[in-house]
């Protein structure tokens, strides 16, 4: 199988995952007590208004017709409309997929490269005190409640040294000065995203330590660990040519994994740091009872979810010759 | 001068147990040009000695006394630099469970790329290339797989790789432990006889460490049984074959079928191998030994030289 | 057990010794203890009197927040109840959550893990392809959908929806073992004499996937803890009860995080040591069971 196949593949496999938890939405919505199309209705709407949303998703007409409306809608990305905010879903969530994954993919991607980086010296140097330090500090960090952690450092940081911002992706003023550069811009934003980067980042870099650490070790006991010794190699040259590469696919598969509780670790630090991304919306949505937004920021979520599998999955062949020739 | 010479070499492992002595009295030589094997069961001790003589040992072993002279040069002396430039160069190895030996995420062709540029870091690409494509054929790899992963190679494939890439520096000794014992006996048939054709070939040294004492007679000019970190009997392949002196010996002989003997009964040796906790007077067999008395347990048994080159350590003989 | 690997004293035994030998598993489990004695004592303080009832007891001469003091040793929340014995009743719903959920999902893992195995062909793909995309879903954003669907959930349909999304890893691993025994010997002798598959999942399979089954119990513990307090914190808890993430979530809401840190440390600090000890004990246990991670080298 070569990696054309291979990604043709894990695709397919994507899109019907995708339509399974689309369709098993649908039904659990059915199932939920009460009116299932009362979810979709607001009280502030006029009967003209819940007339038309009620003929839109063919609510009148047998459950499978309005099961193939609902597939038909979000083809068309038509979410339906948010009581909360009075608009169309898709205009409430379009802004906020940059935002999620921007602070999303920056927290994971470092959080796994220093995890593998400082995992690679904790195996080096295994059993010594920088070891025994580094293995409890991922314990902590790794176990640390993150919502709290994400309010010890807004009063930490943002409160008694005012340091960073408490809350928000950027300061309105700075924005609407017509004076201010990108650079400007983009240094606000990381700004603001220090703190909530912060918190992703130490809950993270703990487990892809303590996970490097063990899969270094056990590589360090293969036999082409001897071989490279025994053919006069540096030891620098064996850590880095030889069991860096072995022991990282282990680490980059726990990405893959974790994916899912990583977003909803996200998904925790947006609502704390009032980042508008699209775990937070879906948060806001659920506790607003509005159910068309939390649908679709849910399935939006699912599909991140999901195709940053099938890139791990990607980059996991690419290190991996024995996926990539198989 | 002598290619190898070991004299009075002793080791333990420190474990969570107490130590444990893997090695004890340990004395051999090899000419040039010489086979060597080292016959035993597992655990006696054998690769443990082939690990040594490159200094590839784990952590917790420890030498207690003894000298490893390549060359008349002590390995035991030799600084971090000095020991990573005698690896490979002068002493190569294949290694037990070829298999494994080989990086899964690298090409093989690379491997042995390798293995050279980090003794001759000054080769040109194309001098690279041109040796690389030489050891290929010299092992009879097709030279289209030099870009191929490990795990795309046969077994038999990825042994001859690994001879090639102990070859690769023309070393002066290679230690080839349980080489083959992991290939199918025709497969291994086969590379035993190249290999033996190119040992004669460069004038190589090997050491050879197997459990099958039947392979052992077959490629080597000298034979030493090992058994609880001892050599016991040592002498030509011909000497122990044909009169085999040391209980062992004996009885690792008739535990084995041979071709040329009809329908030997296949014995196994009574008995669990031996591991000896510091160091313990007597002989090591003494448990086992079918034809033990009271003083084999007391005295350590001396050598004693049976036929020229043939020696043993055996009270009884 | 002998599956394994252990051989000769009892495997329980050896377990348990090369258990004690790691001194991450040893501190997890002095941890854990401390949390055990909290949830016993959370039932103490109402009885010495009513005003310490974590939910219901008010101080009747305090309105607002109040620092420690002799009377309430961590200081009192907004309404006057006494923090201290919120955080002892907080250790009780956490271990009742905590481990029913797991043990939940470790039963439901296992059975359809043995189903799977066991039978094979469309069960096995149909069992393993819902695992695979339950797998990737966040189980904290599928619960606040199904919060949303079913407006408010009670802390035992939180533990059972836990449950529910929280038993594919341990199918996969249980999936694994059922392949590996039930070519055994032992099975296919029961199946010659005629055993029914209930019987041979049940008398024989089974006794042998447990162990592996509670291993990794106690990481579901963690997850189960956590999604809880998460919950809680975004206020979606059972409002009936109170949990550490609850406790958070009113210092949050009510301001109070810049200017109350003896109400915000206490509750954060037990969610995180208790996830912390199930934590340890896991990989202490991960490293008695894998002989990967303590191999020792040797000629």
């Amino acid at each position: 199988m070569n990696l054309k196949t291979f990604i043709l593949k894990r695709s397919i496999q994507v899109v019907i995952s995708f339509y399974v938890i689309l369709s098993l939405l649908f039904f659990l919505l059915r199932l939920s007590p009460g009116d299932p199309y009362s979810k979709y209705i607001d009280s502030d709407m006029t009967q003209q208004e819940i007339e038309l949303i009620k003929k839109q998703m063919g609510l009148d007409k047998h459950i499978f017709y309005q099961y193939l409306i609902y597939i038909r809608n979000l083809i068309k990305m038509d979410f339906g409309y948010s009581f909360h905010y009075g608009t169309h879903v898709w205009d409430v969530i379009k802004n906020k997929i940059l935002n999620t994954i921007l602070l999303f993919t920056t927290s994971v991607i470092v959080s796994a490269l220093v995890g593998i980086f400082l995992g690679r010296i904790a195996a080096w140097r295994r059993n010594t005190s920088l070891d025994a330090g580094l293995t409890i500090a991922s314990l902590v960090t790794h176990t640390i409640f993150l919502p709290w952690l994400g309010l010890l450092l807004i009063w930490i940081f943002g409160y008694k040294f005012e340091l960073f911002p408490l809350s928000g992706i950027y300061t309105p003023e700075i924005w609407l000065d017509p004076e201010c550069g990108f650079l400007r811009k983009a240094l606000d934003v990381m700004h603001h995203m220090a703190l909530p980067f912060l918190s992703l980042f130490l809950l993270h870099f703990g487990g892809y330590l303590l996970l490097m650490r063990n899969s270094m070790l056990g590589t360090l006991k293969e036999d082409y660990i001897l071989t490279a010794r025994a053919k006069g190699l540096r030891e620098k040259d064996i850590i880095n040519r030889h069991a860096l590469p072995n022991a990282a696919l282990p680490v980059v598969t726990s990405v893959g994994l974790s994916l899912a509780f990583s977003i909803n670790g996200g998904a925790l630090t947006e609502t704390v740091f009032s980042w508008p991304g699209i775990g937070r919306e879906l948060v806001m949505a659920v506790s607003h009872n509005d159910y068309p937004l939390a649908q679709a920021a849910f399935l939006l979520i699912a599909i991140v979810v999901l195709l940053a599998n099938v890139l791990v999955d990607i980059l996991y062949a690419f290190l991996d010759p024995r996926i990539r020739y198989e | 001068m002598r290619l190898l010479e070991v004299r009075d070499l002793a080791l333990e492992y420190r474990t969570k147990k107490g130590p444990f002595l893997a090695l004890e009295d340990i004395q051999f030589h090899v000419e040039k040009g010489e086979v060597l094997a080292f016959v035993g069961e597992s655990g006696c001790g054998k690769t443990t000695l082939g690990m040594s003589i490159l200094r590839l040992l784990p952590e917790n072993a420890h030498i207690l006394r003894g000298e490893i002279l390549f060359e008349g040069r002590d390995i035991l002396r030799l600084s971090q630099e000095e020991l990573r430039r005698y690896r490979w160069k002068e002493v190569s190895m294949i290694f037990q469970a070829a298999m494994n030996s080989l990086n899964p995420v690298k090409r093989v062709g690379d491997q042995i790329k390798e293995a050279i540029q980090t003794h001759e870091p000054d080769i040109s690409k194309g001098e690279l290339k041109r040796r690389v494509e030489a050891l290929f054929r010299l092992v009879n790899l097709p030279l289209s797989r030099i870009g191929d992963y490990p795990h795309q190679y046969s077994g038999g494939m990825r042994q001859r790789a690994v001879i090639a890439m102990a070859l690769a520096l023309r070393p002066k000794l290679i230690i080839a432990d349980e080489a083959t014992t992991a290939l199918d006996v025709i497969v291994q048939d086969q590379i035993l006889k190249e290999t033996k054709l190119l040992q004669k070939e460069f004038g190589l040294s090997f050491i050879f460490i197997s459990h099958d004492i039947a392979l052992a007679f077959e490629v080597a000019d000298r034979v030493a049984v090992m058994y609880g970190g001892r050599v016991v009997e040592m002498g030509s392949s011909h000497d122990l074959e044909d009169s085999p002196t040391h209980p062992y010996t004996m009885a690792l002989l008739e535990s084995y079928p041979t071709l040329t003997v009809e329908r030997r009964r296949l014995r196994p040796i009574p008995g669990d191998p031996i591991k000896v906790t510091g160091g313990a007077k007597g002989c090591r067999f003494f448990m086992r030994c079918p034809e033990a008395e009271a003083s084999c347990k007391e005295i350590t048994p001396p050598w004693v030289e049976v036929g020229k080159g043939h020696m043993v350590s055996c009270l009884r003989r | 057990m002998s599956e394994l690997g252990f051989e000769g004293k009892g495997p329980l035994r050896e377990a348990w010794e090369l258990f004690l030998e790691s001194s991450i598993g040893k501190a997890g489990l002095i941890i854990l203890s401390i949390f055990a004695l909290m949830a016993i004592f959370s039932f103490v303080p109402p009885m010495i009197d009513p005003m310490y009832h974590p939910m219901k007891g008010v101080d009747p001469e305090i309105t607002t927040s109040q620092p420690p003091s002799l009377r309430h040793w961590l200081g009192t929340d907004f309404m006057g109840r006494d923090i201290l014995s919120q955080l002892l009743a907080g250790a009780r719903v956490a271990f009742l959550v905590g481990i029913t959920a797991a043990l939940m999902s470790i039963i439901l893992g296992t059975f359809l893990g043995m189903l799977a195995g066991y039978f094979g062909g469309v069960v096995d793909t149909l069992l393993m392809r819902t695992a695979d995309v339950i797998m990737v879903l966040p189980t904290l954003l599928v619960i606040l959908v199904l919060a949303s669907l079913f407006k408010g959930l009670s802390i035992w349909s939180i533990v059972i929806i836990i449950a529910l999304f929280r038993w594919p890893g341990v199918s996969r691993v249980i999936r694994a073992q059922t392949l590996s025994l039930k070519n055994r010997p032992f099975v296919e002798a029961a199946k010659a004499l005629g055993a029914s598959h209930l019987r041979i999942m049940m008398r024989h399979l089974l006794p042998n996937l447990v162990p592996l089954a509670f291993l990794y119990m106690t990481f579901r513990v963690t997850a189960a803890i956590v999604i809880e307090a998460a919950l809680a914190f975004l206020g979606f808890g059972d409002p009936t009860t109170v949990s550490w993430g609850m406790m958070l979530q009113w210092v949050w809401k009510t301001g109070h995080m810049f200017k109350a840190p003896y109400w915000l440390l206490p509750p954060g600090i037990c969610i995180s040591l208790i996830t912390l000890s199930f934590y340890m004990i896991g990989r202490a246990m991960e490293q008695v069971l894998d002989p990967r991670l303590r191999k020792d080298w040797e000629g």
